[in-house]
């Protein structure tokens, strides 16, 4: 039904298609995984919308070269943590706020923002227009 | 047997649960407007284990599901009228639900006619049948029913506590007839993510309100149940409620309930003691 050359063709095209699929996996996988910057945990739930929610977060970085990078809630002019010649680290922190909050991994160097994260504020009962009274017996 | 039911209930409502998108809530502008068009409800379920002692002399908590508490709790508030769920078990319609109506609220204060069951009633034949033991103090003893109310409740809001005075009447709703005073103070202690109520609560039963639920009258005496006529009664409650979210649908509820009565109860022949303290520990699903 096939020649050796038919065969052949379709087993070098597979390959080929498999071996730039990989490449462009693999790609990909540096890029994402070269700059990142992810919070655990990434939800803080409160009992009550509108009340502080409470957690101690961890976040991680990591970026595609060594060099002076630090970390900074969005719209505050204060670091919350610098690294000097650093490619990957963490830092844990406590967090409070009734709002999600942005945090923003900026390369220092560059004066450039490279990667975010987003710690998210969520909560059990809605806010609720009477104050509710709670009474177990 | 109705705590078996509800709980069923309670599952198949947990578990057809993520079918609905139940926008539920509306967010109010201002929490102490009465008169704007919001509208909220609330529903949850309550499933806990629970430490519940009786006062009646032989009815004690006999098998495992006499531990396990399920109750539905629903918040409804549309225009001034509100029903408000509290964490009571669920043994009669008003059971642990206030009905209500805003009257007049303020920032610091607010009055409400308000509704609910003050005292839990019991039906002795089903504590017998319960205990698989004869109980000689309620044999042949006619049911009690559940002391619904009627009445006005005025609170007090500071920042961090309230402090609420119910003066009700139980004759429309009840047949325990008499009135009955309730005052209950509730602070809460915000610890990070959890929120903790320490709360004190003093109850005064009038004598016939006392001598419906504690009394023996004429037609119910037995060697083991002599004629008894209850006077007047206080009740002083000591609590503490501590609730912490799990995730956005589930929190945990705990909490310790101490109640002292006074020694008018103690002399009912119907009463073992007048130191009761309650315990539940439960989670809470929001729907």
């Amino acid at each position: 039904m096939f020649s050796k050359w038919n065969i052949g063709v379709v087993l070098l095209t597979y390959g080929l298609c498999g071996t730039f699929t990989a490449s462009a996996q693999q790609k990909t996988a540096t890029i994402t995984l070269s700059t990142n910057l992810s919070a655990m945990p990434a939800k803080c739930i409160t009992l009550t919308q509108g009340r502080q929610c409470f957690a101690s977060v961890t976040l991680r970085w990591q970026a595609p070269v060594k060099g002076n990078y630090c970390i900074y809630q969005e719209g505050k002019k204060q670091a919350l943590d610098c690294w000097y010649n650093q490619q990957q680290n963490t830092t844990t922190f406590e967090f409070e706020s009734s709002k999600s909050l942005q945090y923003k991994l900026v390369a220092y160097d560059q004066e450039q923002v490279i990667a975010h994260a987003l710690i998210e504020v969520s909560w059990v009962h809605e806010a609720s227009p009477r104050k509710r009274r709670w009474r177990l017996f | 047997m109705q705590n078996k039911y509800l709980l069923l209930l309670i599952f198949i409502l947990l578990s057809v649960s993520s079918f609905f998108c139940v926008a539920n809530e509306k967010i109010p502008e201002n929490e102490t407007t009465v008169f704007n068009e919001t509208f909220s409800w609330q529903a949850m379920a309550n499933m806990s284990l629970i430490y519940n002692p009786s006062l009646l002399k032989g009815q004690d908590q006999e098998d495992a599901f006499d531990y396990v508490g399920a109750s539905l709790l629903l918040d409804v508030y549309y225009k001034g009228f509100f029903i408000q769920s509290n964490h009571r078990r669920a043994s009669g319609l008003l059971q642990g639900a206030e009905f209500g109506y805003q009257l007049k609220v303020t920032p610091d204060w607010e009055l409400d006619i308000i509704s609910k069951t003050y005292v839990s009633g019991y039906i002795p034949d089903d504590i017998i049948d319960n205990a698989d033991k004869s109980i000689p103090t309620l044999t042949g003893l006619k049911e009690r029913s559940a002391g619904e109310g009627i009445g006005l409740r005025y609170s007090r809001y500071h920042r961090n506590s309230v402090l609420s005075v119910d003066f009700v009447t139980l004759a429309p709703l009840s047949s325990a007839n008499g009135w009955v005073i309730d005052v209950f103070y509730s602070y809460v202690l915000a610890y990070r993510n959890w929120d903790i109520y320490l709360s004190a609560g003093y109850t005064h039963y009038s004598q016939k309100v006392m001598d419906y639920y504690y009394g023996v009258n004429s037609s119910e005496v037995t060697a083991a149940r002599p004629f008894h006529q209850s006077d007047s009664g206080n009740r002083l409650q000591l609590e503490l409620f501590a609730q912490h979210p799990i995730s956005e649908k589930w929190s945990f509820s705990g909490g310790i309930s101490h109640s002292y009565y006074s020694k008018s109860i103690e002399e009912s022949p119907l009463v073992d003691t007048k130191n009761i303290t309650q315990i539940m520990l439960g989670v809470i699903y929001v729907f």
